[in-house]
C-alpha cells in the first residue's frame, strides 16, 4: 500500500523533469530548458497553443540544433508581426484548383490529373510547408499573425465531382487541408457534388466548405445592372441565395468567398463584408502580404500546363527584396 | 499477485526514467552560459548584418534571463537609437514619394520602416491603403475589359439578319439559327454569336438524350467554336462525349468481331480516335488486327 503514493510522487518527478516550466519569463519572452526528447514544435504547441508556430521559436533562437537541457525563448507574440526583414518579406500564396482527373491527361486546361495534384501535394510535405486554411489567413490579416515561414493555402473552386472522387483521397493520404468555394445552384447538378458528399467532405477535419456565389455570376457590374440599386439587389440575391443553401444543407453559414471569375467591385465587397464575410479572394496573380485587402486577396490559378518546376516557383513564400 | 508486486515494476521504470531524464541535461548553469554566449554572438552578428530589428530581440531575450545584464540594456538603448533614426528617414522618404505620387516608391520605404521596426503602426496602415487601393484598380481594369466583351455581344449585325436570327431562336428553331447565323461572317463575340452558341448547346442537349454521342459532341464543338471564351466549361462536356462516343464505338466493335473483322477494326479505331486512352479498345483492335493477319496468313496458304 505505502507503494501507490510513492508511485504516484515518482510520476510527479517524472512529469516535472519531462515538462518544461519556465526559467525566466517578462512580458517580451519565457525561457525554459529543453528536456528530453522534446523539440520546438512541442514547445510551440505547450506555450502558443499551435505547434506550427515552432519556426518563430526556431527564429529567435538562431535555428540552433534541439539538445535536451538547452535554453530556449519563446516569444510571448510575434517578434515580427508582419513578416518584413531587411532581406525582403513573406508573402502567402493561395492556390486555386477547379477540377481533377484520374485519366493520365487532362482534358482541358483548368483539369488537373490526379498524378500531377500528388506529386505538387508531395512537394509541399516533403518540404515542409506548412499548408493553411482560410481561418489561418483570417488570423494573420485581423489579429497580425505573422505569416509561416513556407506556408501555403490551398483553395478549390466550383464544387466538381472530381473534388470528391478524385481530390479528396489524395488531399486524405497527404493530410493536407483545403477550403473548398461551392457555388450552390450547381451542387447536384451532373458534374457536381451532391450535397451528401459535400456533408462527408464536411465532417471532415481537412475540407473548409465556403461560398463561390449561388449561380457563378460575376459579381463586378454587368452592362445589365441598369442601375446602382438593381445591381446591389443582384448582389444581395446571390448572398442571400448561397447563405440560405449552406444553412440548409451544411448547418453553416459561409464567412470566406471565392468571387466567381475573380470578379468584384467595391460595392460586392461591402455587401459580403456586412453579411458578416471575412475574407475573399480574386483569381488575380499577385503576393498576399499581411497588409493585404482581405476583400481582395489574391490566388495563383494552377493549369494542367503547369509543371513542378513551375509550382515550386508559385509557392515560394520570400520575396526577395533590399529593405535595409 | 498482490497490488504491491503490481506496482513495484512500475516504481522501477518511473525511477529509470527520472534518472534518465535528469542524467541527460547539462547542468542549468552551464546551459544559461551556453545560452548567453549563443545569443549574444547570433545578435552581433545580426547588428553587423544591418538586422537591427532582429539583433534587438536577441539582446532582449537576455534580459528576458537577467533583466540587469549591463551590456544588454547598453546595447538595446543603441539599437533603439539606431532604429529610430532609420524609421524616421525611411518615413520621410516614403512620404516625399507618395506625396509625389510614386506609390511603388512609397510602398518600398514603407517596407523599411516595417523591416527596422516591425510592429510600426502607421507603416502597416500606409501599407495597407495602398495595396488596397492597388488590388481595387486591379479589380476595375479586370471588370472594364470584361465589361467591353459583353457589350460587343450586343452589337447589331447589318441587313435584318440579326432580327431574323433572333426569332427563329425564340421560336426555338435552333437548326435554322446556324443555318442564317452561317451566312454572317466573325459573329464570335457578338449577340449572334451568343445565339449561336445557345443553339449549339440546345441541339447538343436534345442530340444527346437521343443517344447520338457524335451529333452531340459535334454541336458541342461548335458552340466551342462559334464563340470562343476563356476557361470554357463546355471543354469538359466535350470531354466526357468523345469518351461516351469512345465507348459506344467500341461496343460497336465488339459486336462486329464476329461478322465483320475489317469494320470491327475501322470502328475500333474511331473508338481510340474519340478517346486514345480507351484501354478496353485498344487491347481489342490489337486482338482484331492479329485475328486478321492470321486469317490473311492462313488464306495465303
Amino acid at each position: 500500500m505505502i507503494l501507490r503514493p510513492l508511485a504516484v510522487s515518482l510520476l510527479f518527478l517524472v512529469a516535472a523533469a519531462t515538462q518544461a516550466s519556465p526559467l525566466a519569463q517578462d512580458e517580451h519572452f519565457v525561457l525554459v530548458r529543453l528536456q528530453s526528447r522534446q523539440n520546438f514544435s512541442d514547445l510551440a504547441q505547450t506555450w502558443l497553443g499551435d505547434a506550427g508556430h515552432a519556426w518563430q521559436i526556431a527564429e529567435i533562437n538562431g535555428n540552433q540544433a534541439q539538445l535536451a537541457g538547452q535554453l530556449v525563448a519563446i516569444p510571448r507574440k510575434p517578434v515580427n508581426p508582419t513578416s518584413v526583414y531587411v532581406d525582403g518579406y513573406r508573402v502567402l500564396p493561395i492556390l486555386c484548383y477547379h477540377q481533377f482527373t484520374s485519366k493520365d491527361t487532362a482534358s482541358h486546361p483548368l483539369e488537373i490529373t490526379a498524378r500531377a495534384f500528388e506529386e505538387q501535394l508531395q512537394y509541399l510535405v516533403t518540404n515542409n510547408f506548412q499548408i493553411l486554411t482560410f481561418s489561418d489567413v483570417e488570423k494573420i490579416l485581423r489579429e497580425h499573425q505573422p505569416i509561416p515561414d513556407k506556408a501555403v493555402v490551398i483553395t478549390v473552386d466550383d464544387g466538381y465531382r472530381s473534388v470528391f472522387d478524385v481530390a479528396w483521397p489524395i488531399l486524405k493520404k497527404y493530410g493536407v487541408p483545403a477550403t473548398l468555394f461551392i457555388y450552390t445552384d450547381f451542387i447536384g447538378a451532373g458534374s457536381a457534388m451532391s450535397w451528401e458528399q459535400l456533408q462527408r467532405l464536411a465532417s471532415s477535419e481537412l475540407i473548409d466548405i465556403q461560398s463561390h456565389g449561388k449561380s457563378h455570376s460575376s459579381l463586378s457590374r454587368l452592362p445589365e445592372d441598369k442601375t446602382a440599386a438593381s445591381y446591389a439587389t443582384r448582389i444581395q440575391s446571390e448572398i442571400d441565395g448561397s447563405g440560405a443553401a449552406f444553412r440548409k444543407h451544411l448547418d453553416a453559414s459561409p464567412v470566406y468567398l471565392s468571387y466567381p471569375y475573380g470578379n468584384s467591385s467595391k460595392t460586392a465587397s461591402e455587401l459580403y463584408q456586412r453579411a458578416g464575410y471575412e475574407l475573399a479572394a480574386t483569381v488575380t496573380r499577385g503576393d498576399n502580404t499581411v497588409f493585404s485587402d482581405p476583400y481582395l486577396l489574391h490566388r495563383t490559378m494552377i493549369y494542367d500546363s503547369h509543371n513542378l518546376s513551375d509550382f515550386a516557383e508559385f509557392v515560394r513564400g520570400f520575396k526577395t527584396k533590399n529593405l535595409r | 499477485m498482490n497490488i504491491p508486486s503490481l506496482i513495484r515494476p512500475v516504481v522501477w521504470a518511473l525511477l529509470v526514467s527520472l534518472v534518465v531524464a535528469c542524467s541527460n541535461m547539462p547542468p542549468e548553469r552551464e546551459s544559461r552560459a551556453e545560452f548567453v554566449e549563443q545569443q549574444k554572438n547570433f545578435a552581433q552578428s545580426l547588428r553587423s548584418e544591418g538586422r537591427l530589428a532582429d539583433s534587438r530581440s536577441l539582446w532582449l531575450t537576455l534580459l528576458t534571463l537577467d533583466a540587469s545584464d549591463s551590456q544588454a540594456i547598453e546595447v538595446v538603448a543603441q539599437l533603439d537609437q539606431a532604429i529610430a533614426r532609420r524609421v524616421e528617414d525611411a518615413w520621410r522618404k516614403g512620404e516625399s514619394a507618395y506625396s509625389r505620387g510614386n506609390t511603388r516608391d512609397g510602398d518600398i520605404w514603407m517596407l523599411r520602416v516595417l523591416a527596422a521596426q516591425p510592429g510600426h503602426e502607421a507603416a502597416q496602415q500606409r501599407l495597407a491603403k495602398s495595396q488596397s487601393a492597388s488590388a481595387q484598380s486591379q479589380q476595375r481594369d479586370k471588370s472594364l475589359a470584361e465589361n467591353r466583351i459583353l457589350l460587343a455581344r450586343k452589337r447589331e449585325a447589318p441587313g435584318g439578319v440579326n432580327e431574323k436570327i433572333k426569332a427563329f431562336y425564340r421560336e426555338g428553331a435552333y437548326q435554322q439559327v446556324l443555318d442564317s447565323a452561317s451566312q454572317i461572317s466573325g459573329v464570335a463575340g457578338s449577340e449572334v454569336g451568343d445565339l449561336v452558341r445557345k443553339s449549339h448547346i440546345a441541339l447538343a442537349d436534345e442530340e444527346e438524350a437521343q443517344g447520338d454521342w457524335k451529333l452531340a459532341l459535334s454541336h458541342v464543338q461548335g458552340a466551342i467554336a462559334s464563340d470562343p471564351i476563356a476557361h470554357d466549361p463546355l471543354l469538359s462536356r466535350a470531354a466526357s462525349l468523345r469518351g461516351q462516343l469512345s465507348d459506344s464505338l467500341y461496343k460497336e466493335g465488339l459486336m462486329l468481331m464476329s461478322d465483320d473483322l475489317t469494320a470491327a477494326i475501322d470502328v475500333l479505331k474511331n473508338s481510340l480516335f474519340y478517346n486514345p486512352y480507351n484501354q478496353s479498345a485498344k487491347r481489342k483492335l490489337q486482338q482484331a488486327q492479329k485475328l486478321e493477319a492470321n486469317l490473311r496468313r492462313i488464306q495465303g496458304k
